[in-house]
């Protein structure tokens, strides 16, 4: 039975900012107001105009943020064009059509009027005018017959019109009571003149209900299209969720999530098949891929545990020979035996830091004390560092624990490493040196966050190499031939991951500052994930 | 010192077997699970040693079948990787110890003398002594002849290791994971710098020396000879 030896393909430790949130640094609100943030990953900063409108637009109404929002809004905008463009035209052509009915009206008496006049002259308008339009003007029906010198023959209404011809004039422009508009045709018969109108009331009322009717659409369609477009973006905003989780937990490392499906089997349901098959192909991939490391494991193991073997072997022989040149030999055998030595070590190093990374520890999560774990590491490192003539100061209180969530061995190996590599890197004080001191602190933040610190007052790191010390098998050009394997700092990170922590490089001048920040309930949502 | 010894790899398993029999221990090696379910059935072991990876049946399988029909017999698990689930795995099987490979022979010697012991000293013994050094386990105080030494809580537990394994060699790992609970491999010498503290209290002061290094192997503590 071959176990699965997670080994997540390499390439993730280039490029990485000296601040790394490892998992989330903060946690994503899952509302629209969220920052513009994705595990620690910024969206490309806007060039264009439209695009700095754009970023800014959403920054001032984060609801535009969802597509669905924006969409919806926009098929309302267009809605509202179509519909407002219609009773546009509407309006326009029900306003023509009635107004040339009146005028066909108005044309019609006056033609009517113009054949009596032809016949009977003034006195048979007028008898015509009296039998038919009632004195005053009110409503509909209105005429002003003027004789030549300008005064009023015959009329149900005071002034007379100016102007010959067709025109539209308000009541009180002749006099009327009321605000209807009416509508004249002005002409000459005889030496007389004749204007014969129609109210417009009839038709403005008309027009009034069309417009309001429109408004009233208006504002229906815009409630129905904004309930339209929130439950819309709802809707859509559960789908994005199960997709987002479902992403998030692949960034974890979990290769099984997968994309929710739901039954509607639409577009959206296409993509998240899509994408679901091409995840079981790359799981399918990284399995085999865990498979071979573990089968490489497993065979390398074997032929560097018989070179142990041959070496050990041969080294006890050379010790029990009693010969001249003996003991070089036993020294060389023992020179191969701490080759091998280092070969497995960092080969085991690769092998945890993939293991930790694959996630598999989380099952063993616990709740446990920071300070307690500190201290021991303090109370064990102390004489290593005194032996070297430095000093470890302890710069916290041991006493006031500091509750974190997570796995005790693999934080006391962060630690560990942390403190080693600030050893060996301090080198040795005392007596040829000054001494250098490493400092370990520790604290929480708002008791949402534990953090620890190792500082050193040595050498330090150059500014240029120091985004790159957590990469594997880094190793800085000074420290090439010391032993190490340069994975101490990359499995500092891999724990730091594994249990949601951000690292920080920092500068002491002189100095470095490691400062690892754990957030206290993440490793346990994400244990409660799955 | 009757040993059974699983193991598929023939180079490695004549090398250990020839190691045992040398130190004086009866060995039978076997490569498969399958047969040495069967062997254990009719044989009564001191101690085994078990690979993780078997042909017919697994380590792990093993162990968990021996310990489930009853058979109490201590077991030194050997892994190919060392950390961490594997450790857990094994232990959780049954076995008493563990060992990464690869290993030098004399430390899967010491562990096996180290287990064979076990059931002698047990919880119950709450003085130990080896010439002149006492152990008060319960007072947790320590005395060579008349004189008290003072030891800090950590320093008692590694002095209390090295004598429950008086006469033995203890390993560096096996120091590493008794004392300090390390279950990896620091780089710094932890080991050495606190066996050199303990040796300026326990024998700088003193005609006599009892804790000794043993080259490449680790530290014994054990009477003049």
């Amino acid at each position: 039975m071959r176990r699965a030896e997670p080994m997540r393909s390499g390439g993730q430790a280039g490029g990485q900012a000296l601040v790394m949130p490892a998992g989330e640094a903060q946690a994503r609100t899952e509302t629209l107001g969220a920052p513009l943030r994705a595990r620690g990953r910024d969206c490309p900063s806007p060039a264009t105009l439209w695009q700095h409108v754009r970023r800014w637009s959403y920054q001032q109404v984060p609801l535009l943020r969802s597509t669905a929002f924006r969409m919806a809004v926009g098929f309302w905008l267009l809605m509202m064009l179509c519909t407002g463009t219609a009773g546009f035209f509407f309006h326009e052509r029900l306003q023509q059509t009635a107004m040339s009915k009146i005028d066909e009206t108005i044309r019609d008496r006056m033609s009517v009027i113009g054949s009596i006049y032809g016949v009977q002259g003034v006195e048979g308008v007028i008898g015509l005018a009296r039998s038919r339009a009632s004195e005053p003007m009110r409503s509909e029906f209105g005429m002003h017959l003027a004789g030549p010198d300008g005064v009023r023959l015959y009329g149900n209404m005071p002034d007379a019109i100016p102007v010959s011809g067709w025109s539209t004039r308000n009541a009180d422009d002749i006099g009327l009571d009321g605000h209807d508009r009416y509508r004249f045709f002005t002409g000459a018969m005889g030496d007389n003149r004749l204007s014969i109108g129609m109210s417009l009331g009839a038709l403005d009322q008309l027009r009034a209900v069309a417009v309001q009717c429109l408004l009233w659409a208006f504002a229906v369609s815009m409630l129905l299209s904004l309930l339209a477009a929130w439950w819309v973006m709802r809707h859509s905003r559960r789908r994005m969720l199960g997709f987002e989780s479902a992403l998030e937990r692949l960034a974890d490392g979990n290769l099984s999530a997968r994309v929710p499906v739901s039954t509607a089997g639409d577009d959206v349901d296409l993509m998240a098949m899509t994408m679901n098959a091409a995840l079981d192909r790359l799981k399918g991939n990284v399995d085999s891929l865990r498979q071979v490391s573990t089968d490489i494991a497993h065979d390398l193991k074997t032929p560097l545990n018989r070179l142990y073997i041959h070496l050990d072997d041969a080294a006890s022989r050379a010790a029990g020979l009693d010969q001249e040149g003996a003991g070089e030999i036993v020294s060389a055998l023992e020179d191969g035996l701490a080759e091998a030595g280092q070969i497995n070590a960092t080969f085991e190093a690769l092998l945890r830091i993939a293991q930790i990374e694959a996630g598999s520890r989380r099952a063993s999560f616990a709740h446990f004390d920071l300070a307690e774990t500190l201290a021991t590491a303090c109370e064990i490192y102390t004489a290593v560092v005194e032996e070297d003539g430095n000093v470890l100061a302890v710069a916290f209180d041991a006493a006031r624990s500091l509750p974190m969530y997570g796995d005790r061995e693999l934080v006391l190996q962060l630690v560990v490493n942390l403190i080693e590599n600030a050893i060996r890197h301090a080198g040795k004080g005392g007596g040829t040196g000054r001494a250098i001191t490493i400092g370990v602190q520790a604290g929480q933040r708002d008791g949402e966050q534990v953090w620890l610190a190792v500082t050193d007052d040595g050498p330090g790191i150059p500014e240029a190499e120091r985004d790159k010390v957590f990469q594997r098998l880094y190793r800085l050009e000074r420290s090439r031939t010391t032993s190490g394997t340069g994975l101490g700092l990359s499995l500092v990170r891999a724990i730091a991951d594994l249990h949601c922590g951000s690292i920080r490089l920092g500068d002491q001048a002189p100095g470095l500052r490691f400062e690892v920040t754990f957030d206290r309930d993440c490793p346990l949502e994400k244990a409660r994930r799955g | 010192m009757h040993i059974l010894l699983v193991e598929d790899d023939v180079r490695t398993s004549e090398y250990a077997a020839r190691g045992f029999s040398e130190a004086g221990h009866v060995v039978d090696a076997l490569a498969n699970g399958r047969e040495a379910m069967i062997q254990c059935m009719q044989t009564d072991y001191d101690v085994m040693v078990v690979d993780r990876m078997l042909p017919g049946m697994d380590g792990l399988s093993l162990l968990k079948a021996l310990r489930a029909s009853g058979n109490k017999t201590p077991a030194i698990f050997l892994t190919a990787v060392s950390g961490v689930d594997d450790r857990v795995e094994g232990l959780e099987a049954g076995a008493d110890d563990y060992l990464t490979k690869p290993f030098a022979f004399s430390e899967l010697l010491a562990r096996v003398n180290a287990l064979s012991r076990r059931p002698v000293t047990s919880v119950e013994t709450t003085m130990l002594q080896v010439a002149d050094l006492t152990l008060d386990l319960l007072k947790r105080t320590a005395r060579r002849g008349e004189v008290e030494i003072e030891l800090q809580p950590r320093e008692f537990t590694l002095l209390e290791v090295l004598m429950r394994n008086a006469d033995r060699v203890v390993s560096r790992t096996m120091l590493l994971e008794q004392v300090w609970d390390f279950h990896f491999d620091p780089k710094t010498s932890v080991v050495e710098t606190h066996i050199s503290r303990l040796r300026a209290k326990l024998d700088k002061p003193f005609e006599t020396q009892l804790l000794h290094t043993v080259r490449n192997l680790g530290y014994s503590l054990h009477a003049p000879r």
